[in-house]
């Protein structure tokens, strides 16, 4: 008993990592119904730069908060340099072009960093004993930035004009424009918000495992099934999604340790044969 | 207008393609080389643009098909010491296995949904072939698969099959079949309205996808003699995408030409530096933004541009 208390708190703050990232996807895809492939490359760039300011400045929180930024600006610089003129384009078209900007992200980092994977040193923050295991103190960290996350996005969509304005845009975009609402202030506001999101889930991974190349690829996959089995652009749907393919993976390394790198798949299945727009259904 | 032009290329391409046929006698191991990657590659290409092309299906799990087979024939070989026609069969039979699955699973979905759930699918398939060590040899794949014929034999027995299944794909692209999934790419209503059952149509293409994509897997599986997770990998599912974009995806020849364009591309650059995915990303960003029926779309739109203008003016010419 104690040890399964255990693995639905280490799920926990995966679920939460997994959250802060697919969010980001979700809320990208909600304003301009554009998937975006690279998000798994922000990703990365955020542990990247993360890592890089941390040799600068010396300082996590700083390093973290000015990493994301840095990987929001890029979001934006895509969307304005080349995403928005394939929103009226079909879907193909937008998958294939946000692939192409992951290979060209992808030897971007390699030409920069190199291809050798890069640590820094551990916070220092120390474990603390649950259920006679030890657990990381910074795994709170990462589950408190998940519950803050959700408490900014639901003060930010439900109770400010410009969420409103965004709310407007995800249900009806024509009469969202007809009211007055520039859509592609929207775009761009969205796709800086996403890949801050996307950069802030990099750069949080830092203590915990290395920055490397391949780091983005497996996020994008757990982003992709999460985003659909909630409804595509649906956050609540995100949110909760996040958390069963989190605490579901972290039980079956428990019980069933082969197959945990199937569990996401399996659940994602069954869902979609019984709800196929998703959980919470479409945005 | 587009067939005529697709016939004329398809007769040129043909007549390339016969060409090849001498060039082992003239040129090097290499050279033979990456004319037997070509080949495969185009076959995989046009097999993947049965989906993506004409049923409006856009694909990111290719590579299981593609794997499945080379996979199942690199194990019924070296571990089975099975003969090797029930090794073929078998490998068939898989891709067209994994092909039904897949199809159930994905096939309720279109567009996005379609993409990413082919996507997750061929991420699951590459994680157990990494994790079933036993069977598929983990990362480091199955070695030691043996052709037992040259180099030479085997690239006319490549060239040979690839040639003849472009043949039978372009027979069942052109047939009511083919006309009926572009039907359902522009209309899915009217198709149903006209009591054809949507998503088996899309399952039968599905089916016929996966096995060609199969005996491209089966070549690649002898080539090297080898099988290695790279064939499994999601990024080798991109590899048609891009083919199909570049040569141009409207029509049966334009995979080929993106093939053989990416194929020396990729070979031409690596010469020169490591870093030739920015290059190739690059071009995928170009030819969305600009080029987006790829090199025949551009180059057919160009002649019946030049094509119109030459009619107009005899057309002035004779009113004067």
């Amino acid at each position: 008993m104690e040890a399964i208390f255990f693995q639905i708190l280490v799920g926990l703050s995966t679920a939460m990592l997994y959250w802060v990232v697919s969010v980001g996807l979700t809320f990208i895809f909600g304003v301009t119904r554009v998937l975006n492939f690279a998000h798994g490359s922000f990703y990365m760039l955020g542990a990247f730069f993360a890592l890089a300011l941390f040799k600068w400045t010396n300082s996590f929180v700083l390093s973290i908060a000015l990493g994301s930024l840095a990987v929001g600006v890029v979001g934006l610089l895509c969307e304005r340099g080349v995403i928005r003129f394939t929103y009226s384009l079909p879907v193909a078209f937008q998958l294939v072009l946000t692939f192409g900007l992951v290979l060209i992200f992808e030897d971007l980092v390699r030409f920069i960093w190199g291809s050798v994977p890069q640590m820094i040193r551990p916070l220092g923050l120390g474990v603390v004993t649950i259920a006679g295991r030890r657990f990381p103190i910074y795994s709170f960290v990462i589950m408190g930035t998940g519950l803050f996350l959700w408490i900014i996005l639901y003060f930010l969509l439900l109770e400010t004009k410009l969420g409103l304005m965004i709310r407007a845009t995800i249900s009806d975009i024509e009469l969202a424009m007809a009211n007055g609402i520039n859509p592609h202030l929207l775009y761009a506001f969205s796709f800086f918000f996403g890949s801050f999101l996307a950069g802030l889930g990099g750069a949080l991974t830092l203590p915990m495992c290395s920055a490397s190349l391949g780091m983005g690829e497996r996020i994008i996959i757990y982003s992709f099934i999460i985003t659909v089995m909630g409804g595509l652009g649906n956050i609540k749907g995100a949110f909760m999604s996040s958390l069963i393919i989190g605490i579901s993976e972290s039980l079956c390394a428990f019980f069933m340790p082969s197959l945990t790198i199937a569990i996401s798949y399996v659940i994602l299945a069954l869902v979609l044969v019984v709800k196929p727009e998703g959980i919470y259904g479409e945005a | 207008m587009e067939r005529l032009s697709n016939k004329f290329l398809f007769f040129v391409l043909t007549s390339i393609l016969l060409l090849t046929f001498a060039l082992p006698l003239l040129s090097g191991a290499y050279t033979n080389y990456i004319i037997i990657k070509i080949s495969i590659l185009s076959l995989y290409a046009v097999a993947f643009n049965i989906m993506f092309g004409y049923c409006g299906l856009l694909s990111f799990g290719h590579a299981i098909f593609f794997s499945a087979s080379a996979y199942t024939l690199g194990v019924s070989l070296t571990k089975l010491n099975l003969p090797i026609f029930v090794a073929l069969l078998a490998g068939l039979l898989t891709s067209v296995i994994f092909s039904i699955i897949v199809g159930f699973l994905s096939l309720r979905h279109k567009e996005i949904h379609f993409a990413m759930i082919t996507l997750a699918l061929s991420m699951l398939f590459w994680g157990v072939v990494m994790k079933w060590r036993s069977v598929t040899g983990g990362e480091d794949g199955i070695t030691g698969i043996s052709r037992s014929i040259s180099m030479i034999a085997y690239y006319y027995i490549c060239i040979i099959t690839v040639l003849s299944c472009l043949f039978i794909i372009y027979k069942i692209i052109f047939s009511d079949f083919g006309l009926l999934l572009e039907g359902i790419r522009e209309n899915e209503i009217r198709v149903e309205f006209s009591a054809h059952s949507v998503v088996k149509l899309r399952m039968l293409a599905m089916i016929i996808s996966g096995l060609f994509t199969g005996i491209a897997g089966i070549l690649w599986a002898f080539l090297d003699g080898a099988v290695t997770p790279t064939i499994a990998h999601w990024s080798f599912s991109a590899v048609p995408v891009i083919a199909a974009l570049i040569g141009g995806p409207q029509s049966f020849v334009g995979p080929i030409i993106g093939t053989i364009v990416y194929v020396i591309a990729e070979d031409f650059i690596t010469r020169f530096t490591l870093y030739w995915q920015i290059w190739l990303g690059i071009v995928v960003v170009l030819i969305v933004l600009f080029f987006r029926g790829g090199i025949v779309g551009t180059i057919a739109k160009v002649v019946s541009e030049f094509y119109h203008s030459k009619l107009r003016e005899k057309y002035r010419e004779r009113e004067n």
